[in-house]
């Protein structure tokens, strides 16, 4: 009767720890490939550039938990839903009750990098590449971050902070395509420049000059560029290679309903490996407050006859970029209404995106003011107002009125405002 | 567990909350005079919202289920196992502002210069909240939550007396019926 | 009732707080508490001051909300427009105390005249007269002037205030004065005095009561200084403490004249202690006769003070009596003005007059700080309460010997004429300390323009955040 947890990383921790405070007297299994779980993926950028150190990336640590196993360093070879188990690459075979799929994806590198060892190259997405990429970049000043993903334009921001000379690389038209439009991206992008990171373009990765067995530069965009360190930040693809034959991909990938479901009941997923079907739609937020909320969704799913649906599928995220803070509400969408409100000269951008006078998504740059209400707006899935529009105003307070639902509580009003009648 | 309540036909939007939550909880000296002259300048905790329809201040309303605590990147954000509030560990805070984008009341207020994530932490180790203090309507009142109900249906008692006492002028409460 | 040693420094006010406390009476201090804490953005002077009706506009002093008024003005702005409101009402105040003096032109004294042309200097224009009056006005209609127009403006209107005073020097001889609880002891029909009362009024019941006996009339004041024939009326308490006092039940009759706080009236009527206003022109023979009669209703009283505590004086409203007590004195310090409930009472004139004195400083009081420094028994020279101190900066002038000034210390401000006097008096290049929180305190420019035009003609205004620290004010007064 043991729930197993495929996966070490905020998901799977999150689903682990939901699991046993729900259910007692079960036992959980975590499996992870890496030899340390339970730290801040997210911190990684400041680690590797020597300005967080290394304790403080970890999750504090419970008491013991003797119902909690945690089996580091290996990783899972197949999955028998038949069988209901899990075959390890040592050999040994686990059998599960329930099982989450939480074991994220692994960097996306381009085609380019595979060819012979070069020492130098680096994706940014573990603890143990982050400290093999720290004493590297100790006596190797000259960085180039290749993608434009959040991930990539943070580990930017910091490597340029701590005195490295950063070259930002984007295969796209612009940074953060994902997430901003082109003239949010071109506000970050200015910023960044003015930090002394260059900003590169339209400019897919070509050709690689190795010397010594290490990088010496990058041909992208049609020009070269010399580095000593090339870090890859182009993403995640989720990892199924062991689930191949087992009928749970849908064309490759991690189909689940939006209680995070598979299509074996017994099976659910969490994290940026699942990929959720709602509504005609594939969705997969790949934001780190989304994978804590599934991570526990998963584990309160497991038992339920009717596992309950995720409500809130925004693809929020923050960010400080040395000055500049900005908030991405959700990603640009074609045909979408925008409304705006801009201050260029103080790097100041806020601007909604709407369909059916709904909003959608967003950004805020350089003030991000009234972002939480901005969200709950969004959630609330009902037409933007006149007074709701006033809080895309720079500097704005704060309050929205909410539909009545049972269950949240507005303000504690002890009594009303009288009407005049 | 107990949470701070605003009476909306008192609150005058004067925003002596402000004030004093920013010079009691912000400042170095804790007082006014001295607060505002201090750099970077203090932060409320609180807000005064709200339009013409009626003002009232805005802390934070410690969520039983907090998005705020998930949406944390660091976990500087936890829940007080005593209390129940929802506090900040400001050593741990890294000033990634993603707790701001998921408060759906918008109370958590990143402040830029510290780089840090500020937020009403209920003046906990304090005999009362600064802003129920100092509040010169009385608007705001800590009440027992397992106690609220109780304390709505008394005033709603209340007010239907006082409509009784008028010959039935006043506002219709419907939820309430003429028996209680 | 454990604050009580906080509210006064005078253990037998502390018994009858107490006594009052225990009988539900609610005295000054009750509604002082209950106005804790007061208006922040005012006292910041981040309140617009301009009545346009459009307001209350208020500037977020944290930076985080409004940082303009609806008709865009800014934090420095209103500050300032505070500054020269209340100077603007303080020289209105001195000009209705002084009818006639606004006619003529100002004409200052020998000794003030080379200052207050440099003053004026600094301040626009070589002239001050009642017309900055109307100029100060206008500036206040709409904010248009900038911030330091109005900080000039202010500054001309506390050399007016001065100026004003100038123009009624009244010259009259010293006279005698007593203070403390020793004044209630004893069988005695005792009728309070407080407010402005017209000194007919006084003349008259002196004569009415002169020879009574068994029981003798006594007529005291509650802290205001009212001449009475070659003295002043012995005065039971600072004002600070006159709810106090009557709250003790100790007083047959009330005799209220201008200027009574509705407090002290709201208090006679809950003791249903008679109230005599002197509008209602009372003969004096009837207010003897009903404070006889309410004498006659009395109940056993159980405050009955020691006889020994009565402070004397003599105060000096002449020049000549002031140079006299000024002379040959090489370090001097000018302490006095009203109590406030900002601080302990009696505890900043008591504390900074003695350490003053252990500083080899000689100290001249008015006022309810003077009337503290004689309870406790310091030796200080006694000042007239409203031209004193102006009159020992123009002897020290006279004689040259303005550098032995060491600083003028306000220990409260009871009204705006006065706040307007301690900017008059900075302004003709004296160092001027308030130990109470001036509304500047929103706008770091205005405070500089302010210390960079009294600094120009040599002056400083310091004001202290309350509760004024004593070592504070002394280091500031030490400080040269």
């Amino acid at each position: 009767m043991t729930c197993m947890i495929v996966g070490g990383g905020v998901a799977g921790f999150q689903a682990a720890a939901t699991c046993r405070a729900l259910r007692l007297e079960q036992a959980v299994t975590l499996i992870d490939a890496e030899n340390e779980v339970g730290y801040y993926r997210t911190l990684l950028p400041q680690f590797m550039v020597g300005a967080l150190p290394e304790e403080k990336l970890f999750f504090r640590s419970g008491d013991a938990d003797p119902l909690l196993t945690m089996r580091r360093g290996v990783r899972v070879r197949s999955l028998d839903r038949s069988a209901c188990t899990l075959t390890l690459d040592n050999g040994e075979v686990l059998t599960y009750d329930r099982l989450i799929l939480a074991h994220g994806g692994e960097p996306f590198l381009p085609g380019i990098l595979a060819g012979p060892p070069c020492r130098g190259i680096f994706p940014v997405r573990d603890l143990t590449t982050a400290r093999e990429t720290k004493s590297w970049l100790a006596d190797h000043r000259k960085v180039i971050v290749f993608g434009g993903s959040l991930v990539g334009v943070k580990t930017a921001v910091h490597l340029s902070q701590a005195g490295f000379e950063v070259s930002l690389v984007v295969r796209r038209g612009h940074i953060l395509l994902r997430a901003l439009s082109e003239d949010s991206a071109a506000v970050v992008e200015a910023h960044l420049r003015n930090l002394g990171i260059e900003v590169c373009v339209n400019a897919a990765m070509e050709d690689l000059r190795i010397r010594d067995g290490q990088i010496d530069a990058l041909k992208a965009g049609g020009r070269w560029l010399s580095c000593s360190t090339l870090l890859v930040a182009a993403g995640i693809s989720p990892d199924t290679s062991f689930l191949e034959g087992t009928d749970l991909l849908t064309d490759g990938e991690l189909v689940v309903s939006p209680a995070l479901q598979t299509i074996d009941p017994r099976i659910f997923a969490a994290g940026d490996v699942a990929v959720i079907a709602s509504g005609g739609e594939k969705i997969s937020p790949n934001t780190w407050p989304q994978a804590v909320s599934q991570g526990r969704l998963a584990a309160e799913n497991l038992y339920r006859s009717s596992p309950l649906p995720h409500r809130d599928w925004s693809r929020i995220n923050a960010m400080e970029l040395h000055g500049l803070a900005m908030v991405v509400l959700g990603p640009p969408l074609v045909g979408a209404e925008v409304i705006s409100h801009a201050r260029p000269e103080t790097s100041v951008r806020r601007e909604l995106f709407l369909v059916d006078g709904k909003p959608v998504g967003g950004a805020l740059i350089g003030d991000i003011s009234a972002a939480g209400t901005l969200h709950a707006l969004i959630n609330a899935g009902r037409p933007l107002t006149l007074r709701d529009a006033g809080l895309l105003r720079p500097q704005t307070g704060n309050v929205i009125r909410f539909p009545e639902q049972t269950g949240r509580r507005k303000a504690l009003i002890l009594s009303p405002k009288r009407s005049s009648l | 567990m107990k949470v701070i309540g605003v009476h909306m036909d008192r609150c005058t939007g004067c925003k002596t909350c402000e004030l004093y939550c920013g010079a009691e909880r912000g400042s170095e000296k804790k007082t006014l005079l001295a607060a505002v002259q201090e750099t970077p300048p203090p932060q409320p905790r609180v807000r005064v919202e709200g339009g013409l329809d009626g003002a009232f201040p805005l802390q934070c309303r410690h969520c039983l289920q907090a998005p705020c605590i998930d949406a944390c990147l660091t976990g500087a954000l936890r829940r007080d196992e005593k209390s129940g509030m929802v506090i900040i560990r400001e050593d741990l805070c890294i000033g990634c502002w993603t707790c701001t984008a998921f408060c759906p009341y918008g109370v958590i207020y990143p402040s830029p210069k510290r780089k840090i994530a500020l937020k009403c932490d209920r003046c906990l180790y304090m005999e009362k909240p600064v802003c129920v203090d100092v509040c010169p309507t009385k608007a705001l009142e800590v009440v027992e939550l397992e106690g609220i109900e109780d304390l709505l249906r008394e005033r709603r008692l209340q007010t239907l007396n006082v409509m009784l006492a008028n010959g039935g002028e006043g506002i219709r409460l419907l939820d309430f019926e003429r028996s209680e | 009732m454990e604050t009580i040693h906080f509210k006064t420094v005078d253990p037998v006010s502390q018994e009858l707080l107490r006594y009052a406390s225990r009988k539900g009476m609610c005295l000054n201090w009750e509604r002082y508490e209950k106005q804790q804490p007061q208006d922040g953005f005012l006292r910041l002077g981040l309140s617009c001051p301009y009545g346009c009706m459009q307001g209350p506009c208020r500037i977020d002093p944290f930076g985080r909300g409004a940082q303009n008024g609806i008709c865009g003005l800014d934090r420095d702005g209103m500050v300032a427009a505070l500054l020269l409101r209340l100077a603007l009402k303080g020289a209105l105040e001195t000009a209705a105390e002084y009818p006639g003096a606004c006619d003529a032109k100002i004409v200052w004294s020998a000794p003030l005249a080379s200052r207050a042309a440099a003053a004026l200097q600094q301040a626009g224009g070589d002239s001050v007269s009642h017309a900055d009056i109307l100029e100060s006005a206008l500036l206040l209609s709409r904010p248009s002037a900038t911030p330091e127009a109005l900080v000039r403006q202010a500054i001309r209107l506390g050399l007016l205030n001065i100026g004003l005073r100038e123009q009624r020097r009244a010259d009259a001889a010293a006279r005698d004065v007593c203070v403390g609880y020793g004044l209630l002891a004893g069988e005695a029909i005792r009728i309070g005095v407080t407010g402005r009362i017209p000194r007919a009024i006084i003349e008259t019941l002196l004569k009415e009561t002169a020879g009574l006996n068994h029981p003798e009339v006594r007529l005291v004041s509650l802290g205001d200084w009212i001449p009475a024939g070659e003295e002043f009326l012995p005065i039971a308490c600072t004002t600070g403490e006159a709810e106090t006092v009557l709250s003790s039940g100790i007083l047959n009759l009330i005799l209220a004249g201008d200027g009574t706080d509705p407090g002290i009236l709201a208090l006679c009527g809950k003791l249903n202690l008679t109230v005599v206003s002197h509008a209602k022109n009372a003969e004096a023979a009837e207010i003897v006769k009903r404070a006889r009669g309410a004498y006659d209703r009395r109940v056993e009283n159980t405050f009955t003070p020691d006889t020994a505590m009565i402070g004397k004086g003599r105060v000096s409203l002449a020049a000549t009596e002031v140079e006299a007590f000024l002379k040959g004195r090489s370090r001097i310090a000018l302490l006095g003005g009203a109590d406030t409930l900002f601080q302990s009472l009696g505890h900043l004139p008591v504390e900074l007059a003695k350490a003053l004195r252990g500083e080899d400083h000689d100290v001249a009081s008015w006022g309810d700080a003077a009337l503290w420094m004689m309870k406790q028994d310091l030796s200080v020279g006694i000042l007239d309460a409203e031209d004193g101190p102006l009159t020992a900066v123009r002897v020290l002038a006279e004689t040259g010997r303005l550098p032995a000034l060491k600083g003028i210390c306000f220990t409260g401000l009871r009204n705006a004429r006065e706040f307007t006097f301690a900017l008059g008096l900075a302004a003709l290049g004296l160092k001027v300390l308030v130990a109470t929180p001036l509304p500047l305190w929103g706008s770091e420019k205005v405070r500089t323009k302010l210390r960079e035009n009294l600094t120009a003609a040599g002056g400083v205004l310091t004001h202290f955040d309350h509760p004024a620290q004593a070592d504070e004010i002394l280091d500031g007064l030490l400080r040269s």
